[in-house]
């Protein structure tokens, strides 16, 4: 073998020489004959400023074009969503330029960038939010003017976020539409699981929730001149540009940031297989587990980006190509990735394949076997070095633009890096050994701890999945937003007629000044479940506290099980231990406390909740007036009152729960005195108009003594 | 007054729009070689690196009913590697390739047989392959020809196949430019189509991951070929499955031999180069391969269209739209009028596709492109629509169609027309900002408008046109009879159906 000389690169003397190299072959090739010119570049190194308001910059003139860029980076992100407004970030970055400002009007904003040919764009992404702007360079000022004024005043106006709302109901209706979308949404959701935002997507109802206020309070959470970074770049003055700076931004003061608390995971998973129908004639394949958090004190990072290479991220000569597609045929697109790029979370690491239905065992079995030949055994000398001259040798393509080299600086000085990792960089890559390798393979490839997910059509397998574990099949529905249902316009006679039946319900149900007195509600019954295995005898409890908390104990046959809701999140208490329930349940749950009939009335007549009188219906034979009220989740309820007794007899509702809408319609019966208020003793639940249960009431207390305990989950 | 200073400022943005195309004339070589190549040069020193590209006039236009998806299968195989990369010992390689070739054949023929195939027979050649492909390993040196690439930096090695050219990419830090013209002359001079039928497997997955498993890829698929009755425009561009299940070596290298001549290329070489030794470099390695007769044009026309034609295509996915109107190609005047009501119907917030069909909530994306699927041949303006329900394909359609008739009707403002001619210049600048890109842009006007002058003349066109020559194009080409529309329609039960693909073997 030829002797190969690679000299690292060093940012401020970047050389890439790389003289004679050759792979074991019988006879001397043209190519290994070619010498090459060591290359001497000098990259422009960014300068760095600070303004006086605490905004640092990092800024490369750049007279080639007659271009002007700026890319700013804030430190926030998707990260910071509220568990029941998962969407929020995007959202907002969305409309904070759709929006327009405070003084120009979206078109206005539009028509003021487009006409000089400029864009002032806003970003979002898991770890950071960005803002740019680019322009001629004959429109800087004017630019900076535009930038600063999306960046400090935007106005987020209602009918943008509206529709930016729409928008994204449509891209969750749609979201099952790309098999490799819904392989990837599920693959992410079951790794990080409900607990960390790394895990979530937006449901319907979380996307309804965003209101203009949660967009005005991000801003002012997170946007603040000492949270940002400009990397600019182009053909300006720096000291001309400086105090044009200084002037947009002026006024604009630094502010404490406190930022909310992310929860941590660990580094490695649970296995799962994960199956997930569509009649395609492909089946999509994500498997992997977490990843790496790149934190700036990662020693390991030089030799994982070798392991990556190798093992698929080096494009079309690395692991899984050659055994997958070269060797096998059985993908176009294959290979794996690490996610390197986030420093709080450990990202994901998947390997991904496309392959031919009746294929599909097979190319999963010859994906794992790639994954573990790297932890069996060290890498050939050979591809080694092959990896190292790649990333070494395309280093340079981390330098071809300002725009590019300033960003960097930026990006490496967000994750606290040090500024002599690029200088380093090709030092580092050379060290790197088979051995160092193999241990990265052996540290953090775990072909014991796979999430697997298939998306594709089982009928057409080649062999069932379970060979790789026992299979969890994942049921998609096809989400549909409730339908627009709209308070239909009411007559000033219909309103008080409204108001009529409700009054004549309070008094009915015990009078307001009783019904007020009630402050939790313990509810004993014997349940009759009509499952799809046949009716299920449950004896359940449930308990209310005013304004929100909730739990039910069942005493199933197979155990027993408590739902709980603590005002802001859920969780079940079962047989198999103890799950966090969807963020997007609470929504639910708060609907759920709100129909509750005893605290319904008072709220209904002392506060200002828009009501209506829709017609009357027979409930059991007896006519009984309607009356529309929204809950808090904005789903329609119709409260049907008796004409005859002016009991609360009906209830009925849409319930949206993973994306599926129903009609739930509850049926309050044989209502009895308990001291002074009254309570229904028999209980049916009808769902999509199919008996759903069936209760008998054994026992009700009001404001019983209750623990607090019981609200808060058990160790 | 406001007359004059209204005119004060077109003239100012026009200067600066010459500025920039006169400074990109200025710095674009160009050089042409007795064999007919031509090269083309961008010196840029931002970086120690360069964008060699070659385009051959070679799409899926130029195939034939038989050979339908060689263009593409050929830009495959041609990183396959040559007879001295690649293998250990071409001549004993050769004997199996032969032989590889002989029972692949067979094998084609008798799968091509349906129902009335002998099963048995199958088995056996498929096996009697196996064990040629398992001889052939000894020789082969797997994936060497990209190695090489990759262990010298490259980036963005790939390629691409249109209906109108195949294009080879890579960039490369700077001192290797010898070693991508040793590369590529090697590949032209000497390439070897080996693991055919290997390979053959994974463009059969390719199809199936960009058509048979997408939503709009089906729509567009079905789209096009409802456009197209006569005109080889309406073909996939990778083939339907019958057609890439009988390609072979021997129809690939027949495609290469025919269109790959340095006289059907262009060669574009951006970034941190030496003209002249550019020069010499290129006439090194490329200047031997012999020119040769060029293969004939399309001479098909698409008839007239004489009335709407509609499709629908049942997938498991939310409704889209699509729609294409036939008009000229370059250079014909109205095709420069049609760029300009592309960029008045979608390009960026203040088009009126955005503000009145995606802000008035009717569809989440509404979008025009003018040519396509290609520019060598009468072409389609093609517009789609991504419906936000509850509205449909319908709602979605009704206003573009309002858009087009508007474009009729009413004389775009000056406003607009400014604000797109300035788009236009300051795009001049910034295409130039990337190696990549600029060679892109270069290698596909010269290769397919015949001239990378094409991008000047083009701005001057630009310049050139009237509100009435909008309403006239918009008037002559969007009528109802012209019009293709094809619908994605969501399938209700997604009953089992099989492998839609099954025509693959």
């Amino acid at each position: 073998m030829n002797e190969r000389i690679s000299t690292g690169l060093a940012i401020t003397t970047l050389i890439v020489c790389l003289i004679v190299w050759g792979i074991p072959s019988t006879f001397a090739k043209p190519h290994e004959e070619l010498t090459f010119e060591p290359i001497t570049f000098k990259p422009p190194v960014p300068e760095k400023r600070t303004l006086s308001n605490g905004m640092t910059l990092y800024l490369i003139e750049d007279h080639e074009l007659p271009l002007f860029n700026i890319n700013g980076l804030i430190k926030t992100g998707d990260i910071y969503d509220p568990a029941d407004k998962i969407g929020l970030a995007a959202i907002f970055s969305s409309v904070m330029r759709t929006g327009g400002t405070v003084s120009r009007e979206p078109d206005a904003l539009n028509e003021e960038l487009e006409s000089m040919a400029a864009a002032v764009e806003v970003g979002m992404s898991r770890e950071y939010g960005t803002v740019n702007l680019s322009t001629l360079a004959e429109d800087i000022e004017k630019g900076l003017e535009i930038f600063a004024d999306v960046l400090r005043n935007p106005a987020f106006r209602e009918d943008k976020l509206e529709l930016r709302k729409q928008q994204a109901v449509e891209g969750i209706r749609r979201r099952n539409d790309n098999p490799i979308q819904l392989a990837w949404r599920n693959f992410s959701a079951l790794l990080y699981g409900t607990d960390h935002p790394f895990g979530w997507y937006s449901e319907i109802e979380n996307i309804e929730s965003i209101t203009v206020n949660d967009l005005k309070a991000f801003h002012t959470k997170y946007y603040h001149p000492n949270n940002m970074m400009l990397a600019i770049t182009g053909d300006f003055e720096t000291e001309t540009l400086i105090p044009q700076l200084e002037k947009v931004f002026e006024g604009w003061e630094s502010t404490e940031i406190t930022f909310p608390d992310v929860p941590t995971i660990d580094a490695v998973s649970e296995p799962s297989v994960n199956y997930i129908f569509k009649d395609l004639p492909q089946s999509v394949m994500l498997i992997g587990h977490f990843g790496i958090k790149r934190t700036p004190d990662f020693p390991d990072y030089f030799a994982l980006r070798v392991m990556n290479d190798i093992l698929g991220e080096g494009g079309f000569t690395s692991r899984l190509m050659t055994e997958v597609r070269e060797k096998h045929g059985l993908a176009y697109m294959v290979g794996s990735i690490m996610q390197t790029t986030y420093y709080t979370n450990p990202g994901e690491w998947f390997a991904y394949s496309q392959t031919r239905t009746d294929k599909t065992a097979e190319a999963i079995s010859l994906i794992i076997d790639v994954v573990k030949g790297l932890r069996d055994a060290p890498v050939p000398e050979a591809e080694l070095q092959r990896t190292k001259d790649s990333l070494i040798n395309s280093f340079v393509f981390g330098f071809e633009s300002s725009a590019q080299i300033a960003f960097q600086q930026m990006m490496l000085a967000y994750r606290g890096f040090s500024p002599d990792f690029l200088e380093t960089f090709t030092d580092n890559i050379a060290k790197v050994t088979a051995e160092d390798v193999q241990a990265v393979a052996q540290k953090y490839l775990h072909p014991d701890a796979l999430t697997i997910v298939t998306v594709g059509n089982k009928e057409n397998f080649d062999r069932p999945l379970d060979e790789f574990g026992m299979v969890n099949e994942i049921e998609i529905a096809q989400p549909e937003p409730p339908p627009a249902e709209p308070m239909p316009e009411a007559s000033e006679a219909e309103m008080m007629k409204a108001k009529e039946i409700l009054a004549a319900a309070v008094a009915a149900h015990g009078g307001l000044e009783k019904l007020q007195t009630v402050k939790n509600l313990v509810i004993e019954a014997q349940v009759m479940g009509n499952t799809p295995q046949g009716p299920m005898q449950i004896d359940g409890t449930s308990y209310y506290v005013y304004p929100d908390k909730y739990r039910q104990d069942l005493k199933l046959p197979q155990g027993e099980m408590a739902y709980i809701f603590d005002g802001t999140s859920g969780f079940a208490i079962t047989p198999m231990g103890n799950q966090p329930m969807p963020p997007q349940m609470a929504s639910t749950f708060k609907d759920a406390i709100f129909r509750e009939t005893l605290w319904l009335l008072p709220n209904l007549s002392q506060n200002d909740i828009p009501l209506q009188y829709a017609g009357t219906e027979e409930v059991d034979g007896k006519p009984a007036s309607i009356l529309l009220v929204p809950q808090p989740s904005g789903e329609m309820l119709r409260l049907f009152v008796s004409d005859d007794t002016h009991y609360v007899v009906k209830l009925s509702y849409r319930e949206t729960a993973q994306g599926t809408a129903v009609i739930r319609e509850t049926y309050m019966k044989d209502y009895r005195d308990v001291d002074g208020v009254k309570v229904p003793y028999h209980i049916v639940q009808n769902v999509e108009g199919q008996l759903f249960s069936e209760s008998k009431v054994t026992n009700v207390t009001l404001n019983a003594e209750l623990e607090e305990s019981l609200f808060q989950e058990p160790e | 007054m406001k007359k004059i200073r209204y005119l004060l400022i077109l003239f100012l943005i026009t200067l600066h729009g010459i500025a920039s195309a006169q400074n990109l004339a200025d710095r674009v070589v160009e050089h042409t070689y007795p064999n007919g190549l031509k090269l083309l040069m961008i010196k840029r020193d931002t970086s120690p690196t360069i964008a060699p590209y070659i385009l051959f006039k070679a799409g899926s236009v130029d195939e034939s009913d038989d050979t339908r998806g060689i263009a593409h299968m050929l830009e495959h195989m041609l990183f396959k590697g040559t007879k001295t990369i690649g293998t250990k010992d071409f001549e004993k390689e050769a004997v199996i390739l032969a032989e590889i070739d002989k029972i692949g054949d067979a094998l084609d023929i008798e799968r091509a047989k349906g129902s009335r195939a002998n099963a048995d027979k199958i088995t056996e050649l498929e096996a009697a392959l196996k064990e040629q492909q398992e001889l052939a390993k000894a020789w082969i040196v797997q994936g060497e020809y990209t190695e090489i690439y990759t262990q010298h930096g490259s980036t963005g090695f790939n390629a691409g196949t249109s209906v109108d050219y195949t294009i080879y990419t890579v960039e490369l830090p700077s001192n290797k430019l010898e070693l991508w013209a040793m590369l590529e002359s090697d590949r032209l001079k000497n390439a070897v189509l080996r693991e055919f039928y290997v390979e053959r497997e994974a463009v059969k997955e390719e199809r199936r991951m960009r058509v048979d498993t997408q939503p709009g890829g089906k729509l567009y698929e079905q789209f096009i070929a409802a456009a197209f009755t006569t005109h080889p425009y309406g073909m996939p561009i990778i083939g339907w499955p019958s057609d890439i299940a009988m390609l072979n070596r021997r129809k690939a290298q027949e495609f290469f031999k025919v269109h790959y001549a340095p006289n059907n290329s262009v060669m574009v070489i951006v970034g941190n180069i030496d003209i002249d030794k550019t020069i010499a470099l290129v006439e090194k390695y490329f200047g031997d391969i012999p020119s040769q007769p060029l293969p004939s044009e399309v001479t098909t026309v698409e008839p007239q269209q004489e009335g709407e034609r509609r499709i629908e295509v049942e997938f498991d996915a939310e409704p889209q739209l699509m729609i294409g109107y036939h008009k000229p190609t370059i250079p014909h005047f109205d095709d420069y009028v049609l760029d300009m009501i592309s960029a008045i119907l979608s390009d960026g917030r203040t088009s009126r596709f955005y503000k009145n069909i995606v802000e008035e909530g009717i569809a989440v994306s509404a979008n025009s492109i003018n040519g396509y699927p290609g520019a060598r041949y009468n072409n389609l303006f093609f517009i789609s629509g991504t419906p936000r329900s509850p509205h449909t394909t319908v709602d979605v359609e009704e206003v573009i169609y309002a858009e087009l008739e508007r474009l009729k009707t009413e004389p775009v403002a000056e406003k607009e027309f400014k604000r797109i001619l300035k788009q236009v210049d300051a795009n001049f600048i910034r295409n130039l900002s990337s190696n990549a890109g600029m060679a892109q842009q270069l290698a596909f006007f010269e290769g397919i408008a015949g001239d990378w002058r094409y991008v000047l003349d083009w701005r001057e066109n630009m310049y050139k046109i009237t509100p009435e020559d909008i309403m006239r194009v918009a008037k002559t080409y969007f009528t109802k009879s012209n019009r293709t529309v094809g619908t994605l329609i969501k399938k209700e039960d997604a009953a089992p159906a099989g492998d839609e693909s099954e025509g693959y073997e």
